[in-house]
């Protein structure tokens, strides 16, 4: 049925396109490898043996357009070594960035049975979820990855009935980042608790500094901080699954409260004005622009330290914080999730070439060393060793609120959401801090909105 | 010569190569996209056949779509009211600028010139509600009273996306006119000189009138590219704060593609079109009753 | 025919208060090309800051270097410059045609295709971008020239072939008739008098169709995707990363698209008014 679509676009056009197709043959197989599946000779496939002296290309698809920095660098250098110890591999690299643009490219290749061999994945259910049902991602066994240093929390991310579909590669967690200098100068303390960072609000803003940056418009950075805020609630990260999952109501489970307080911190000032209107870019640019005092923001932001296009008096100056405590929740528990890795593609002919690539890439010694002591990000794996006195103390700060953590959310309950009823959540979290929706009015739209999510995914079973 | 005009072989050959290109990459996806409408198909895994569910909760059960509709009806009225009329204007004045005719009609198309990407960037500076220029001068000038959270807050937002994408418009609507304005044969001009009018005159009387069936397909085109409205939208807002700012497109986009509800997406770009289509015809009979044939 | 344009022998009927007005306006739409330009000179750590319009001392030439060579500019630019150039040539040969026969010739189904047109203008192109996605897997048609090309010149055609309709229906028919009678047939006609006529429409539709093609970038994400093809939007991303942005590049490589947008602009906008002063419409 699927076909559908595609055989009737086929004999429309046809006709009309027949001498363009017979040109285009031609071209594809020179750089056959690019088209996917279609027209690889499939006979080799899972031969892996044999696939030692014939030249293979893999194609690895990433969202780090930029492979002069970060991330992008490290997959760069990694793919460059792996070829020069295999000499029959070749790796081409596609990247699509933003994130949505890669994921919507993602889909649009699956669709058409064009998937990359090697890619980029989130531990989202609603991007892998039917991937695995396709059969489209390779398992990894338990043995595959037993002496590569994973933390278990950030395999189960990529679990999916008892099967690993992915390689985590960074764990992210939520920090508060603070310009040193402007709290010295203005005579403050950084702050500990939900009470502290109202204060600390009030003041910069009778200074015209805005207290926090935060990314209102994208929606996910609110998202989180509402999750952290249930925790911060109610003491515990259980509370919000337990929602979710429709163990009880938000209603029931202090979600008024939680809005409340929402509407009080911003009502406070602590994201300064039109807020909801900041992207990502805008948000952090006001934090090291030195207008913001503190930036709401995940650990992956830790090369700001080291950033030459960041002004020389700022850089040196940015520490990370925990999310101040709340009622019950204290600062040492900790919003942390897995959310990044690879995933191969089992479909195509080069898999097991793919797959071999893929677990070498993500030995410890190769990417969790890289990533730490170029101070990219958090590997999901065991670090502690690789650190040197190179590294920058706010990399050091961000080790300490992860090392330590009491509690650790995990992989949010709120993944488990249906996008739609997510965006719905997003929303209704803009429109509670515009005051556009009364606390109670807010928890009824997320009552009904994870009550349909629930239902939808048991129907799913 | 109505043999010639009638000649059923040229015809065939004149219209067969464009409508080919045509039909096999706009039109054929349209039912593509009609057949994925009946759908709940995520875009990744396989799909149901649901029947008319999408339709139906699009037009009863999704406040979203109608004030996405609202939007583009609001943004072509707009179109309609101020950008051309403004328009036309501009077109006829630059004739008598003389020397600066040539800068100004080059300047005046540079928004249009320059990607959607450069012109929203800088607007969402200069209305960013803290450091933007626009509420920085407003207090400056000692109106601080007049400060707004430009795109944060939703029904300044919608007004500031209409005005932004009516300047960003304002280019192409203008050339439009310019081009007809400046094909209009110099003879009418001249004799109307001779005739002793004024360049008002000449202008209501003349110029306009000719201008009408330039004017028609420029006011149908402005209606459907309110509708189309993606670029800016989704560059300066992303149809937020809480859906305010939304446009059909932005909308088709965001369910095909961020919120995986492909079948959904689908079964919008069908209503989208037969909305168009009713908007279309509409003007379409509107305008045809104010113009003659040569 | 002497002077080209009437008006400019007349005194502005509107005096100073209407220049200062049309400066101010002109500024105004001249503001974002300024801009950018300053912006591409500044560092990156110099963006988003206190004012809107920056000084840029020392200029920062480094950032175009780093666009050409990080963002591959040269190749990019050349591809973009063949498939633009392809896309106007074909965009302008077949809305011409497909004009001309819509509006000048009789046969019955000629209303149905206009609007059949019409609605073509209506797509929104994010709907088609799975399907075309399938039918050029079919064709190998993927990662090509053609896979840019043809989809540009599919979407500019309903809108260039209106724009030539527009025009024609002010172009009196007399001309055509006394060339019936000299004994062209239409292909004649299209060449010998409809060519020279039209030149503005020519014009405007060559500016519409380069500006489309030179800035679109969603086709050209989802259809290519090796460097073999990649046009100039592609530059941008490299300097888009989602949590790293080297914002000055980026102004860099937008400036590099902007100005050869403004030059080919300017180069056609020449032929808007020239001929009319050739005096080829003469009614």
């Amino acid at each position: 049925m699927k076909r559908f679509g595609s055989l009737l676009l086929v004999g429309a056009v046809s006709v009309s396109l027949a001498a363009c197709g017979n040109s285009g043959s031609d071209n594809a197989s020179t750089n056959g490898s690019t088209n996917g599946s279609g027209n690889s000779p499939a006979a080799n496939a899972g031969d892996s043996a044999s696939a030692g002296n014939k030249p293979v290309t893999l194609n690895f698809f990433s969202n780090n357009a930029d492979q002069t920095t970060g991330q992008g660098l490290v997959e760069k250098q990694l793919a460059d070594a792996y070829m020069k110890e295999n000499p029959t591999i070749t790796i081409k690299f596609e990247s699509v960035s933003p994130d949505q643009q890669y994921q919507d490219k993602l889909k649009i290749y699956n669709a058409s049975n064009a998937m990359p061999d090697v890619m980029m994945m989130w531990s989202l259910p609603g991007l892998m979820n039917p991937l695995i049902k396709n059969d489209t991602l390779m398992e990894f066994t338990p043995d595959d990855v037993k002496d590569m240093g994973f933390q278990p929390a950030a395999l189960k991310a990529f679990t999916s009935n008892g099967k690993i579909y992915g390689l985590p590669k960074n764990s992210d967690f939520l920090v508060l980042y603070y310009n040193k200098k402007i709290f010295q100068d203005n005579g403050l303390e950084p702050p500990k608790s939900e009470a502290e960072l109202i204060d600390v609000s009030k003041k910069l803003n009778d200074k015209k500094i805005v207290p926090v940056a935060m990314d209102g418009r994208d929606g996910w950075p609110l998202f989180l901080w509402f999750q952290n805020e249930m925790q911060r609630s109610s003491g515990s990260f259980q509370t919000l699954t337990d929602a979710v999952y429709r163990k009880g109501t938000f209603k029931d489970l202090g979600g008024i409260q939680v809005a409340a307080k929402m509407q009080e911190i911003v009502k406070a000032g602590a994201f300064g004005e039109g807020f909801l209107n900041l992207d990502y870019g805008a948000a952090k640019n006001l934090f090291v622009q030195g207008k913001a005092a503190m930036f709401i923001m995940g650990e992956w932001e830790m090369g700001m330290g080291s950033d030459p296009n960041i002004p020389d008096d700022i850089r040196g100056n940015i520490g990370a914080l925990p999310i101040p405590a709340g009622d019950k929740g204290a600062n040492t528990d900790l919003m942390a999730w897995f959310g990044g890795g690879y995933s191969v593609n089992a479909k195509s002919p080069h898999a097991q070439e793919a797959k071999a690539f893929a677990l070498w890439m993500m030995k410890q010694d190769n990417w969790a060393k890289s990533v730490w002591q170029s101070g990219v990000t958090f590997p999901a794996q065991e670090f502690n060793q690789y650190t040197t006195d190179q590294q920058s103390s706010l990399q050091k700060e961000l080790a300490d609120i992860f090392t330590n953590a009491t509690t650790i959310s995990g992989n949010v309950a709120t993944d488990n959401l249906q996008s739609d009823d997510a965006s719905k959540f997003t929303n209704g979290i803009q429109a509670l801090t515009a005051f556009k929706y009364t606390p109670e009015a807010f928890v009824d739209l997320i009552d009904a909105a994870a009550e349909e999510s629930n239902k939808a995914n048991e129907a799913a079973k | 010569m109505h043999r010639m005009m009638s000649d059923k072989r040229t015809i065939f050959l004149m219209m067969a190569p464009g409508f080919a290109v045509f039909f096999a990459i706009v039109f054929i996806p349209v039912f593509v996209s009609l057949f994925y409408s009946f759908t709940d198909w995520d875009g990744i895994s396989a799909y149901r056949m649901v029947g008319l569910h999408n339709y139906r909760e699009l037009l009863l059960h999704d406040p979203v779509f109608w004030k996405a509709l609202r939007n583009a009806f609001l943004l072509g009225g707009a179109f309609l009211l101020i950008q051309h009329p403004l328009a036309v204007a501009t077109a006829m004045i630059l004739q008598y600028c003389g020397r600066a005719e040539k800068a100004l009609r080059t300047i005046l198309f540079i928004p249009s010139i320059i990607s959607g990407f450069v012109t929203s960037k800088m607007w969402v500076q200069i209305l960013s509600t803290q450091f933007g220029l626009l509420n920085r001068l407003l207090d400056a000038v000692g109106l601080s009273t007049w400060r707004q959270d430009w795109l944060g807050s939703s029904s300044w937002a919608i007004a500031s996306i209409i005005f932004v994408a009516m300047w960003q418009g304002f280019g192409y609507a203008f050339l439009l006119y310019y081009t007809g304005v400046k094909g209009i044969p110099q003879d009418l001009h001249e004799a109307a000189r001779l005739d002793g009018a004024t360049a008002w005159q000449l202008n209501t009387r003349i110029v306009l009138p000719l201008l009408q069936p330039v004017i028609r397909t420029s006011i149908i085109l402005a209606f459907i590219a309110a509708f189309k409205q993606m670029d800016t939208v989704y560059l300066m807002t992303q149809g937020g704060p809480d859906n305010s700012t939304q446009f059909l497109a932005t909308y088709l986009y965001q369910k095909a593609f961020s919120i995986n509800l492909y079948g959904y997406a689908n079964a919008i770009s069908v209503l989208f079109i037969i909305v168009c289509l009713l908007v279309t015809a509409a003007l379409n009979r509107m305008g045809r009753q104010e113009v003659g044939e040569f | 025919m002497a002077r080209a344009n009437p008006a400019m022998n007349r005194k502005s009927p509107l005096g100073w208060p209407f220049g200062i007005v049309m400066a101010a306006f002109a500024a105004i739409q001249l503001f974002p090309l300024l801009w950018l330009v300053d912006y591409s000179l500044l560092k990156s750590s110099q963006f988003f800051g206190a004012s809107i319009l920056i000084w840029p001392k020392p200029a920062q030439w480094a950032n175009y270097r780093i666009a050409f060579t990080a963002g591959h500019i040269p190749r990019y630019l050349t591809n973009s410059l063949v498939v633009a150039a392809v896309t106007i040539f074909l965009t302008v040969l077949l809305s011409m045609m497909t004009a001309y026969v819509l509006t000048r010739m009789k046969w019955r189904l000629s209303s149905f295709f206009y609007t059949l047109l019409v609605v073509g203008l209506i797509i929104p192109l994010h709907a088609t971008l799975l399907p075309n996605f399938f039918i050029f897997k079919q064709f190998h048609l993927l990662d090509s020239y053609g896979a840019l090309i043809l989809p540009y010149v599919a979407f500019g055609l309903p809108f260039c072939t209106l724009i030539f309709c527009g025009f024609l229906q002010t172009v009196p028919r007399a001309l055509e008739e006394a060339a019936v009678l000299d004994g062209l047939s239409v292909p004649g006609i299209l060449v010998r008098i409809m060519l020279p006529i039209t030149r503005p429409a020519i014009a405007t539709v060559s500016v519409f169709s380069f500006l489309s093609s030179w800035n679109e970038f969603i086709m050209a994400l989802t259809y290519v995707r090796s460097e073999l093809y990649k046009t100039l939007p592609f530059s941008l991303l490299q300097f888009t990363g989602q949590y790293s942005s080297n914002y000055a590049a980026q102004a860099a490589v937008m400036t590099v698209i902007a100005i050869p947008s403004v030059v080919v602009y300017l180069l056609f906008t020449d032929q808007i008014t020239s001929s009319i002063s050739h005096g080829s419409v003469k009614g």
